[in-house]
């Protein structure tokens, strides 16, 4: 389970929503500080080209925001993205990635996160130890908080 | 009898997801020892390995598999990335 900060779920509704205009899907990535693994709380919109069925973040970015993320001695820990309709994780979705070690976690949200920012209808899903996925209740995967 | 130096290793610093880890490499082994030794450090599982590439530190150019270390540019003491080839989400 990852800790979000508060605030966290619905400043990423916010940018899904924005950016995907109700049109096309969207995808942010949560950080964290090295020192707490569990625990996340900046939002990180990648740069990225989408249509209604699809998103692809630039690799280049990818490689940048390492970078960046080592000089401030951070690690990304989730992804959010957005699908059209329903919430679940396509073949894509498990393929593709951000992150390939374990624990990571992936959210998706429906209707271009159209709906209320909330883990209501969010699909959920963790990496597994030795690859692959586990599809997980989102409210087991995900708590809002503040960690002391 | 002559006295024959050992093989030297040499060391790069290989950074993933933020985290830089000391890697070291022989200069004529193969692009994908040293791919699989870093995976390794970073504990990514081999079924997972194939949609990642390490990069130069210039984020565009990939240390060939195939090739010599070596000859892919990689040199002492440099950063490489360690990252995914693609990126993407959707329901197609």
């Amino acid at each position: 389970m990852i800790t979000v900060a508060p605030g966290m779920l619905e400043h990423s509704f916010e940018h899904l929503r924005r950016c995907g205009d109700a049109r096309r899907e969207c995808i942010v990535v949560w950080t964290g500080p090295c020192g707490r693994v569990d625990y996340v709380d900046e939002v990180v919109h990648p740069v990225h080209r989408a249509s209604a069925v699809h998103c692809e973040v630039d690799p280049d970015w990818v490689g940048r925001f390492w970078l960046d993320l080592a000089r401030r001695q951070r690690t990304a820990r989730a992804q959010v993205h957005t699908h059209p309709g329903s919430a679940f994780h396509s073949d894509r979705d498990d393929a593709y990635p951000l992150i390939h070690t374990a624990g990571y976690v992936s959210l998706v949200v429906p209707k271009f996160a159209t709906g209320p920012a909330s883990l209501a209808d969010v699909f959920a899903a963790v990496r597994r130890d030795g690859g692959g996925w586990e599809y997980c209740d989102p409210r087991a995967t995900v708590r809002i908080g503040n960690v002391s | 009898m002559p006295e024959t130096a050992a093989p030297s290793k040499l060391q790069v610093g290989v950074v993933y997801n933020g985290m830089t880890r000391e890697v070291h490499y022989n200069p004529h082994e193969q692009g994908r020892v040293l791919f699989e030794q870093a995976c390794h450090v970073f504990e990514i599982p081999e079924q997972e390995r194939g949609a990642l590439g390490l990069f130069l530190s210039d984020n565009a150019t990939e240390v060939r598999p195939d090739m010599p270390v070596e000859e892919s540019g990689v040199t002492p003491g440099s950063t490489l990335l360690l990252r995914p080839r693609e990126v993407s989400t959707g329901v197609v």
